[in-house]
């Protein structure tokens, strides 16, 4: 088990160099100059030029690289080049909001998607199964800036209920806090439902139409108990397998949510940083995400052993 | 009339001269309401407050309630002495002297001297595009005494005030310290003498600025920018929010107390809403597209007067914004009623001639060579404006290559001048011609013909207003003659603001939040 441990987090050393590597080539040929947008439309050549050197862009490309590299492996990942704050504070101000939205986002498509999923596959093709199904196609459609938002517009337009957009920290004030990230989670959540409510269903009719069920409901256990005791437990699996992809790919920032409830997420930073072309932003924040994928990969298969003895690593 | 009678009118006249003397004691207006936040939705964070180093817009309209200049434009667009408190020029034109205001605090509680003045200024010179075009004819920038400076010029530069007043790549005076810190980039730290102070950034979700305690206002009322500055609310807030309809729906919930740029296709709906007030800006953006004089086939003026000849500026404006409301089919840079109104070289403006084009293309000597045009879908009127323009050009018998690049990615191809033949823009209100972009021979388009070269500097020497006004007429027609550019039309932008914010008048060059007393 030590030795797989180990493996996986040595695995992560080749995988972080050649995201670095490809990154830094995609970015830096992409046409756009930081210094340019910076200087505004009527910049002189020369202007331009002494803010790249401002900026420290210049030297040859394997230079900028190298001396990035050699910072990064010590944790210092740069500083922005357009507000000076070191990229690590910057990421450091952005993974809150983007956890507590993802955290809020699994639970709300977990209350749904496990429910409904479960109610679909006991009552197989029965009219409650219909209606999950089609519950979960409309939620696979739905555009998520729509959503948004309607949601929006309901909520906080016409009822006034809760704050259209933002975010509070929770170490500010939590009640408050929450009111902001319903609306957003809801938005979040009910599309990746969807795909839980699917996988449940499928998952746990494999299960169901095991041996071992037939064998337990044959010994007169309840419906109920055979469900959650032993059917479910194995259908887990692959169940786990979409939480936790849904996690990891909400880390890498929801853009069109946080952009619609202008939420302060690792998706709002991306998309603006590479608007701007904040190269050390954007290779900070792509290893982050980069990262965070591997390990939430490893800890679902860590998962994998918990939940069913029988894998063994 | 008997005596009875007499005294009663006497006692209502008396009882009337003391109503109307109370009256007259009794204040004018009452008193400006103090205190709360007023909450503004921006469309994004700036890359700086620094509004020296940059034209972004985002960081004008935070950094104008920050920093203040030697000059503002009042309302008539009149430079006034804003931190200068007098001046006086040389009979050649070529001295400017300029005393200080005193006892003007930075936030940092310094006095503001000449000393800081001639720091900032000679650093605008070098970071600021504005500062760059000024300082061609600035010979240098000194501190006489403690509250005097003097700018001396190489050449008389008549739009000299105008530059300094410029809220938007400012010559924004910060201390001395402050400015030499940050000789080539942005400045590190937010400090300026302005009736709000630099409180907190927290990137992507707020910037704060608070009244500044200490801030030393001028005595003469509010015109414009010149004038009393007051900071009425006790914070600013603005808040980045990529989606318009979310900047919406802020204003409509009253989470926010103005949005800024509202997209011209909510606007109808929008006025008919009883919570919120959109703000029509009175100045319009020229909607504009720029050639390549120094491409292998836009150099050919007469290729250049082909493309104007073919353009049919209606469907352009019509598809780009919709609502004929929100903007204008007119070729004067300046709206008539105003300084700089011209009409010179109207005949050559959204002629719809696809006839003409086809003529002047044969006498170009144009032989089916890709035309390539440079725009982007990142805004939504740079892409609709060149779709419909490029859709004429390729009917009249143009090549056409429509290039799309995000908006970093246009700005960097159109410094390189073999790789594009047009590119679209806007080029907001500016309040003295010599401050328009295609006037400047190192804006991308490159426009540096003998003829342009010499009005050009003529209007730039000629102090004289009327003399000045006659250059520009003749300058004006050149820009249609020559082809500077192709002004499709000008579009208003549209901010929204709640109902119950009153006090506030939107001005798109930089907005003024002081004077305005906050809703919370």
């Amino acid at each position: 088990m030590l030795s797989y441990l180990t493996g996986r987090l040595l695995a992560l050393i080749p995988v972080l160099l050649v995201v670095a590597v490809v990154l830094f080539l995609l970015v830096r040929h992409t046409p756009g100059d930081p210094a340019r947008v910076l200087a505004g439309d009527d910049a002189t050549p020369e202007q331009v030029q002494m803010l790249r050197r401002d900026m420290g862009l210049e030297g040859p490309l394997p230079t900028q690289f190298a001396l990035w590299l050699g910072r990064a492996v010590r944790g210092d990942l740069g500083k922005s080049l357009f507000n000076r704050i070191p990229v690590g504070r910057i990421i450091g101000q952005h993974v809150g909001p983007t956890l507590l939205l993802s955290a809020l986002a699994v639970t709300v498509s977990l209350c749904i998607g496990l429910p409904l999923g479960i109610v679909s596959a006991v009552f197989r093709n029965s009219w409650v199964d219909q209606a999950g199904l089609a519950l979960a196609m409309l939620g696979a459609a739905v555009p998520t800036f729509w959503l948004g938002l309607s949601l929006i517009v309901v909520f906080a337009v016409n009822l006034g209920w809760l704050p259209s957009s933002g975010f509070r920290s929770p170490t500010e004030d939590l009640r408050r806090s929450l009111t902001y990230l319903i609306l957003p989670a809801f938005t979040l959540g009910v599309p990746s439902s969807a795909l839980i409510i699917r996988f449940v269903r499928s998952s746990l009719l494999d299960v169901i139409a095991t041996d071992y069920v037939r064998t337990a409901r044959a010994k007169g256990l309840s419906r109920r108990l055979v469900i959650f005791r032993h059917a479910l437990r194995n259908a887990l699996v692959p169940i786990l397998t979409v939480i936790g992809l849904t996690i990891a790919a909400l880390m890498g920032g929801a853009v069109v949510t946080e952009t619609v409830f202008a939420i302060p997420g690792m998706g709002q930073l991306v998309v603006q940083s590479v608007l701007r072309r904040d190269y050390p932003v954007i290779q900070g924040v792509t290893l982050v995400v980069a990262t965070s994928y591997v390990l939430i990969n490893l800890g679902v298969d860590l998962l994998y052993f918990v939940v069913d003895p029988r894998v063994k690593y | 009339m008997n005596w009875a009678r007499l005294r009663i009118l006497s006692v209502f006249v008396a009882t009337a001269v003391v109503a109307l003397a109370l009256v007259a004691q009794a204040p004018a207006a009452p008193a400006p309401r103090r205190g709360g936040t007023l909450r503004i939705a921006n469309i994004g964070d700036p890359p700086t407050l620094d509004m020296s180093a940059t034209t972004v817009g985002v960081t004008s309209i935070i950094g104008n309630q920050l920093y203040e200049t030697l000059f503002a434009f009042d309302a008539s667009w009149r430079p006034q002495p804003h931190l200068a408190d007098s001046y006086t020029v040389s009979g050649d034109g070529k001295t400017y002297t300029i005393r200080l205001r005193r006892a003007v605090p930075f936030h940092n509680g310094k006095e503001m001297t000449a000393e800081d003045v001639a720091a900032s200024l000679n650093r605008w010179g070098k970071v600021g595009s504005r500062g760059v075009t000024a300082f061609r004819s600035v010979d240098s920038v000194t501190a006489a005494d403690k509250y005097t400076v003097v700018i001396q010029l190489k050449e008389p530069f008549a739009p000299l005030l105008a530059f300094l007043a410029l809220p938007s790549s400012a010559a924004a005076i910060m201390p001395k310290e402050v400015a030499e810190a940050a000789p080539a980039g942005p400045a590190r730290d937010y400090v300026g003498t302005g009736p709000y102070k630099f409180s907190e950034w927290q990137p992507n979700r707020l910037i704060r600025l608070t009244r500044f305690i200490g801030y030393a206002a001028r005595q003469e009322a509010p015109n414009g920018y010149a004038g009393k500055r007051d900071a009425l609310a006790d914070e600013l807030v603005f808040y980045p929010v990529g989606s318009v309809p979310t900047r919406i729906a802020g204003v409509q919930s009253g989470e926010f107390d103005i949005a800024d740029s509202i997209s011209t296709d909510s606007y109808a709906q929008l006025k008919t809403d009883a919570r919120v007030v959109p703000e029509v800006a009175a100045q319009g953006t020229w909607l504009v597209f720029f050639f390549n004089k120094q491409s292998a086939i836009m150099s050919n003026v007469k290729l250049r007067q082909a493309v104007m000849a073919a353009l049919d500026m209606g469907p352009i404006m019509q598809a780009t914004i919709g609502n004929p409301d929100l903007y204008a089919l007119r070729p004067n840079l300046y709206p008539q009623g105003t300084t700089w109104f011209s009409e010179g070289g109207k005949q050559l403006y959204n002629q719809k001639n696809p006839e003409r084009a086809k003529q002047l293309m044969t006498e170009a000597g144009y032989k089916g060579e890709t035309v390539r045009w440079l725009t982007t879908q990142q805004f939504d009127w740079m892409f609709k404006s060149s779709t419909v323009a490029v859709d004429q050009l390729q009917k009249v018998g143009f090549k056409m290559d429509m290039q799309l690049y995000e908006w970093a990615g246009v700005i960097e191809r159109r410094a390189k001048p073999a790789e594009w033949e047009f590119f679209t823009t806007g080029h907001g209100f500016v309040p003295d011609p010599s401050l328009i972009d295609v006037f400047s021979p190192t804006y991308p388009g490159w426009w540096d013909t003998p003829r342009k070269k010499e009005l050009f500097a003529e209007f730039n020497r000629t102090t004289d207003p009327e003399a000045r006004q006659r250059v520009w007429q003749r300058l004006h027609e050149l820009v249609f003659t020559e082809g500077g550019w192709a002004k499709a039309g000008e579009f208003f932008a549209v901010q929204l603001r709640s109902r119950e914010l009153t006090g506030y008048k939107y001005v798109a060059l930089a907005p003024i939040f002081w004077n305005v007393p906050a809703v919370k």
